[in-house]
């Protein structure tokens, strides 16, 4: 963690969770060096996990 | 002096304010409340065309803007204050005169600075000196 | 071992950081040649296997020896290799890094032959588990995380070249502002939001394919929304490279034609004077952000006979004792209600009583109303006192505006009449020169106009967007979000304006807070004389690094080598104090020879202050910089932890010495005289 990673971490706050903690490792993906595309397909993963969470929820909260 | 309120302009000016916004003043507040001087000191206002285009939200009027408007609606309705008592009508007053301000504005001076006769949009390359010559032009009416 | 000067296994044990003994300044001592650099060279090369460092430009790596040379030619007697490697270990945070990069060296034929052989990683992380890597690819991507290799050069201080932060060229440039970005997340900003913008696209496109009506139709408005954006977003780095290329054309145009003699005065006055209209557009543009703020508040001045009248009516009301009333509304009607006067009495009706309550209802207004009345009150007295300031304010600035504009006019001109003295010169290559350069500054114009058009056009397809984006969702709200594709794309959507706001903001934030630090520890390192003359420091889009005099203008050309070094000085230990953890420089910050161009304050500033403010500090040094006064300075921050002595045997080849600081002082030179 450093200044910068705090910075971007208080920016992302006034978000809703789902989309802080999407962005931020986005954002963690990112600075490890890998192609942009390799970024866009893990994060496509990360975005069909949570949709499906979400699912989860709607269905553990009907039952 | 309520702050939930949608503050509406006539849609044709939707994109002139917003160039005016870039270009010429600070906020919207500000534009509108320029708007609403120039249209109250010519005694005119219109109504919106097609119920308005949603500006801004009151709450970003200043007080004093606000107290400016209480003491239009005073003046136009012989110290009834009964008449500052709903923001609504108020703001719905203020932006009627915001209108005829703006087509005044349109008329003397933004003429220069548009696209086109018939497209109201700023030309950015002849908005350079927008901020000046807006100041110059009010600053001429209260000589 | 058998690296460069230094054969055999050699160590060095840096001066641990400041947390645990408080002792964190390492001094390597030793002449000139002895191998000083050579150390943050096998440092640079375990980490990155970069066989050059920034002062290497004019070297070919072929030339750049790196193993021991009595060691290959040892080993090449006995039809041997040499075997030579740079290790490191280290802590990032709490996890601790052993590197080992190894290569061979070979004299074959009279010729040189290095090659690299391998590089191992072991991390071992907090909880005690080790990580072996031997992949080279995968190391430098973990390496790069720590500290990315575009600004290694930051870190290795060198006195002698220090000009190259302040001077560097476009492409230089260019390469240290990815450097930084890289090292303050930047670059992971851009990068995240292009990703997740080519996720959009994708899940748009997929979308586009099922759906209908009108959610089909926004669909597409915004596909083609964001590419006609993306079209001109790159028609505008391509403008803005143009500009950019065109200055610097300018200027190299200038510099050739200074060696014009007879027209060197006019080139000098032409480039003074366009100095001086850059200035007077800024001056201007700062003159019209004043204005935005001024024009509402001038205009309320239309207002003023209303203000007045309604101002005087409310006081009048005042004065009579009407507003506020005498007696509440609410304290009248909860009378009535109760028929029970305050003091308890029972009220009857068609008493004088009532009638006299009655009567004071009737005078009554709404106490909220009053209290509004009061307010305008208050604000109307207000304005209508400060009516003549806001009048003379706008006067004042709309004739700062005039005078502004005349010098402008007045420099617009006299470059002008120097543009057509200079090509009308009777020397040819001048003129020559001179056409080329009015052709390149007609294409900067032309590129500047351009790219004007173009923001405007890109900041009505975002309005445009924004519509549109908006529309979209409410349809989505509406199919209440049981599609997932739609939510899929709706969580995209979200989390790529999230990324673009925050880019917009970080990116501001953290220049400014640099710049902030800088400007904090170059007063704090700068003699005190010496800071009279000069303004502030300011970091550029380029993160390259200007400095304004007192009066605000450009100064960098005109500061000395020791001021330019304080401002280096200052400038990376605001990056690395922003770009870490704690608070303080997490790499080690290495100052070869950092004391040759700086007078004694300057020396004195640096080593009491600049240890305080980093981890740990390597200090290359050599005898003539380093004497008894600076171990005296040094020493008397306690922060003084190791001392090495680099010194050649008798077969040539450097030997690292460790000694006490004691010992240390007694091999150093006295002060010289004055100091």
């Amino acid at each position: 963690m450093n200044d910068a990673d705090d910075l971007i971490k208080e920016k992302l706050e006034e978000y809703p969770d789902e989309v802080r903690k999407l962005a931020y490792e986005v954002v963690k993906l990112s600075a490890r060096g890998i192609s942009d595309v390799a970024v866009a397909e893990q994060m496509e993963s990360m975005v069909k996990r949570i949709i499906k969470n979400r699912g989860a929820q709607i269905d553990t909260l009907k039952a | 002096m309520s702050g939930d309120i949608r503050v509406k302009t006539d849609i044709r000016y939707r994109n002139l304010y917003n160039d005016l916004k870039n270009f010429a003043v600070g906020d919207m507040h500000e534009l509108f409340f320029i708007c609403v001087c120039v249209g109250y000191r010519e005694g005119t206002k219109t109504a919106l065309s097609n119920s308005g285009d949603d500006r801004f939200w009151s709450r970003t009027i200043t007080p004093e803007e606000y107290a400016c408007y209480y003491a239009i609606m005073l003046d136009q309705n012989s110290m009834d204050l009964t008449s500052i008592k709903d923001d609504k009508n108020v703001i719905g007053e203020m932006e009627k005169y915001a209108n005829a301000g703006m087509e005044l504005l349109i008329q003397d001076f933004l003429r220069n600075y548009l696209q086109s006769s018939s497209e109201l949009r700023i030309s950015p390359s002849d908005a350079k000196d927008l901020p000046k010559d807006l100041l110059h032009y009010i600053y001429d009416q209260i000589q | 071992m058998n690296f460069r000067q230094f054969k055999g296994v050699q160590s060095i044990s840096f001066a641990p950081e400041k947390s645990s003994s408080g002792r964190n300044v390492t001094v390597i001592f030793g002449q000139n040649g002895r191998g000083k650099t050579g150390i943050f060279r096998a440092i640079m090369f375990c980490l990155y296997g970069e066989h050059k460092l920034s002062q290497d430009e004019d070297i070919s790596a072929k030339e750049l020896l790196l193993v021991n040379t009595a060691a290959v030619r040892e080993a090449s007697e006995k039809g041997n290799h040499a075997e030579a490697y740079a290790a490191l270990i280290f802590k990032h945070g709490e996890d601790r890094y052993e590197l080992k990069r190894s290569l061979i060296g070979i004299d074959k034929n009279g010729e040189r032959i290095e090659q690299v052989e391998s590089v191992v990683l072991f991390h071992t992380s907090q909880d005690g588990n080790t990580s072996i890597y031997k992949d080279p690819d995968d190391i430098r991507i973990r390496v790069n995380e720590i500290l990315d290799e575009n600004v290694k050069d930051y870190f290795l201080f060198d006195g002698e070249k220090i000009q190259r932060l302040t001077l560097a060229s476009l492409e230089q440039r260019r390469e240290i502002a990815r450097g930084i970005r890289n090292l303050l997340k930047v670059n992971a900003l851009e990068k995240a939001i292009k990703s997740s913008a080519i996720l959009r696209r994708q899940i748009a496109q997929e979308i586009s394919k099922k759906a209908t009506g009108e959610y089909a139709r926004i669909v597409a408005s915004i596909s083609k929304a964001e590419e006609n954006k993306s079209v001109l977003t790159e028609a505008a780095v391509r403008l803005e490279e143009n500009i950019s290329l065109a200055k610097i054309e300018k200027k190299k145009i200038d510099k050739k034609m200074e060696e014009c003699k007879e027209i060197l005065h006019l080139v000098q006055e032409r480039k003074e004077a366009e100095n001086r209209l850059v200035a007077l557009e800024e001056e201007l543009k700062n003159y019209y952000g004043e204005i935005k703020g001024k024009t509402g508040k001038l205009s309320l001045l239309l207002l003023s006979s209303t203000v007045d009248k309604v101002f005087e009516r409310i006081d009048h009301k005042k004065k009579k004792g009407e507003i506020p009333a005498e007696m509440r509304s609410d304290l009248i009607e909860k009378i009535l209600q109760e028929m029970r006067c305050i003091c308890g009495r029972e009220i009857h009706r068609k008493t004088e009583e009532f009638a006299a309550i009655i009567a004071w209802k009737n005078k009554l207004t709404d106490s909220v109303l009053d209290d509004a009345a009061l307010d305008v009150w208050r604000f109307l007295s207000s304005l209508r006192s400060n009516r003549d300031d806001t009048r003379d304010a706008a006067e004042a600035l709309l004739q700062k505006c005039a005078v502004c504009q005349n010098e402008i006019e007045k420099s617009r001109a006299k470059i002008g009449s120097l543009n057509s003295l200079i090509g009308g010169s009777e020397r040819k290559d001048a003129a020559d020169l001179e056409s080329v350069r009015e052709k390149i500054e007609q294409d900067q114009v032309r590129s500047e106009a351009e790219l004007l058009k173009i923001k405007d056009q890109m900041k009505h397809i975002q309005d445009e967007l924004q519509v549109l984006i908006e529309q979209r969702k409410k349809l989505e709200k509406d199919e209440n979000l049981k599609n997932e594709l739609i939510q899929r794309a709706s969580l995209i959507e979200d989390t790529h304006s999230a990324l673009q706001a925050v880019f917009d903001s970080f990116t501001a934030e953290i220049k400014q807070k640099i710049a902030a630090e800088a400007n904090y520890f170059f007063r704090e390192l700068i003699a005190s004389e010496s800071g009279k003359a000069l303004g502030k420091i300011i970091v550029n889009e380029d993160y390259s690094l200007q400095i304004t005099d007192r009066w605000n203008n450009h100064f960098l050309a005109n500061i000395s080598a020791g001021q330019r070094q304080i401002m280096s000085i200052s400038f990376i230990v605001a990056l690395a104090k922003v770009a870490s953890a704690d608070k303080i420089l997490e790499m080690p910050l290495f100052m070869d020879t950092p004391f040759g161009r700086l007078s004694f304050e300057h020396r004195k500033n640096i080593l009491q202050k600049v240890p305080k403010l980093c981890a740990q500090w390597v200090l290359l040094v050599t005898d003539t910089e380093f004497r008894k006064t600076e171990a005296e300075l040094l020493e008397s921050g306690g922060c003084w932890g190791n001392f090495y002595m680099l010194s050649n045997d008798d077969h040539g080849v450097t030997q690292i010495k460790g000694m006490t600081i004691s010992d240390a002082r007694l091999i150093l030179s006295d002060a010289l005289g004055g100091e």
